[in-house]
């Protein structure tokens, strides 16, 4: 439905230093990245400053810019490497930190720590999913397990995580929907 | 339910994106599919249970115009004026720039010597185009349709001037109404989803959800959900219907739903919402009737469908469809 025939006249008005075209790609963007950026370091504040100095970068080196796709195409792929970037500064950082609790969780597969503010009826229903799913959900959502982390650690397929978190979202949807 | 890049929008990729787990091609599918109204709903669903399991991490996010005006000024810190990004020189600049964006949309300024009457103008001719607006409101342009907006839409206003068909999304905001223009009266709304069509002399209104008040020179009046309002240029009032046709903006959802409809009507609303042409080789074929719902498929699974239905074949010739056989002949 989208129709991206412009893109190009987008990106060459762009180049020619454009103002409005500039913000036009902004306005239609900016909400998307922020909230993949989001997903992928579950912090709003982080992940809009990443997309503000991707749109920074866009206008600052238009000319130098080799775009071939869209720009849209561009901008996702930039916040993606950038977020992946900024985990990876984390994860260094964690490593210094005394004490990690997963690590001693995992070894026996029971992460079984719910955050503090949760209320009983959710990690009721997280508690009732089908053991594997259970596991494989709590991995990904509370100990900010990436796929290939989770399927590494317990020796399955990344399809199979897919398939298993995915089964737990909608039975716990299900679920929360009666409470 | 693919994409340009054949990324199937399953279940299993939204929680991957919700789980943060989405590689670039796979998110900006899933946010063209977003972008298509009906799919939200759908959306929401996975990411409001994703959400409840973690309460204290719901994203608040703030608008596209408050992180314009941080990055506008951010723009401005970190480059000298001189290459271009001051508030001062973006004005200047949208006052002498004449943009055409071709392939089928054109985009032009025009302007006067107040820098807030700076216009945004978008108009499609054989495609339709998603325009975002800056306070995150979305509208779908049918083909040969034209918005215009100011440049610092949605500080103190929302209007937008608009002729041709459109569909809208609405962002809410209950201090701001968003008020649309068109040559026969005005409509006028809160927050809500709607389709326009806007003709030189006529006004047509049809609310899939939400209220919506249509203004004429001399009558308006309140549309809710489900209804559709419609008016003349000179006619004194507004009439109102109680039946909404969720077809007439399937160039937009990409829904269809058809009850037993003349094959004739089918083919009429196809060939608004897609850009092919269909051929019926064989009168009988427009007495079939036709009870399907089509959601997110595209025209040719969708003819397809209909010709293993009603035992026709279907043949693609560039942006033409043509369909034979046998057809309802009417003693049968």
């Amino acid at each position: 439905m989208i129709v991206r025939d412009s893109e190009r006249a987008i990106m060459d008005a762009i180049r020619e230093g454009n103002t409005l075209a500039f913000q036009q790609v902004f306005n239609a963007n900016f909400q998307a990245l922020c909230q993949y950026g989001f997903t992928i370091l579950r912090d709003p504040d982080e992940a809009q400053d990443i997309v503000q100095a991707m749109f920074l970068k866009l206008w600052e080196k238009r000319n130098e810019l080799d775009i071939k796709q869209s720009v849209r195409s561009y901008l996702f792929r930039a916040v993606y490497h950038q977020c992946m970037n900024h985990l990876e500064h984390r994860s260094v950082k964690e490593k210094h930190k005394v004490y990690h609790t997963y690590e001693k969780q995992t070894e026996t597969q029971q992460p079984e720590i719910f955050p503090l503010e949760l209320e009983d009826n959710i990690t009721a229903a997280i508690n009732g999913l089908p053991e594997q799913c259970r596991l494989i959900f709590m991995m990904s959502r509370y100990d900010e397990m990436r796929y290939a982390e989770i399927a590494d650690k317990l020796k399955i397929s990344i399809n199979t995580v897919e398939n298993q978190i995915s089964k737990a979202l909608k039975i716990l949807r299900l679920k929360l929907k009666e409470i | 339910m693919k994409n340009k890049n054949h990324i199937t929008i399953s279940d299993e990729l939204i929680v991957k994106y919700l789980a943060g787990d989405a590689g670039p091609e796979e998110a900006e599918a899933l946010h063209d599919w977003l972008s298509i109204p009906g799919n939200e709903i759908y959306f929401r669903e996975f990411q409001n249970t994703w959400d409840t399991t973690l309460p204290a991490e719901k994203p608040s996010m703030m608008t596209t115009e408050a992180a314009w005006e941080i990055f506008s000024r951010g723009a401005v810190k970190q480059n000298p004026p001189s290459s271009g990004f001051s508030r001062t020189s973006l004005f200047k600049i949208a006052a002498s720039i004449l943009i055409v964006l071709t392939c089928g949309i054109a985009g032009y300024l025009f302007f006067s010597d107040q820098p807030s009457d700076v216009l945004v103008v978008v108009t499609t001719n054989e495609h339709a185009k998603t325009v975002h607006l800056p306070d995150s409101s979305v509208v779908v342009l049918h083909r040969r349709t034209s918005i215009s907006y100011p440049e610092n839409f949605g500080k103190q206003i929302r209007e937008v001037t608009f002729s041709g068909e459109g569909y809208f999304r609405v962002q809410g905001n209950p201090d701001i109404p968003f008020v649309i223009h068109t040559s026969a009266a005005d409509v006028r709304v809160v927050g809500t989803v709607f389709n326009v069509f806007a003709g030189n002399d006529r006004l047509d209104v049809s609310v899939e959800e939400g209220k919506v008040v249509l203004v004429s020179k001399t009558d308006s009046t309140l549309l809710q959900t489900g209804q559709a309002g419609s008016t003349r240029l000179g006619d004194p009032g507004i009439d109102v219907s109680d039946f909404i046709d969720i077809n007439n903006w399937g160039y937009a959802t990409n829904k269809f739903s058809f009850n037993d409809a003349p094959l004739t009507e089918v083919i009429r609303q196809f060939e608004k919402a897609f850009p092919y042409r269909i051929e019926i080789q064989n009168k009988d074929i427009k007495n079939c009737k036709l009870t399907a719902t089509f959601d997110q498929v595209s025209a040719r699974e969708i003819l397809n469908l209909i010709g293993e239905t009603l035992d026709l074949t279907v043949q693609e010739n560039d942006s033409t469809f043509r369909i034979e056989g046998k057809g309802c002949p009417w003693d049968q």
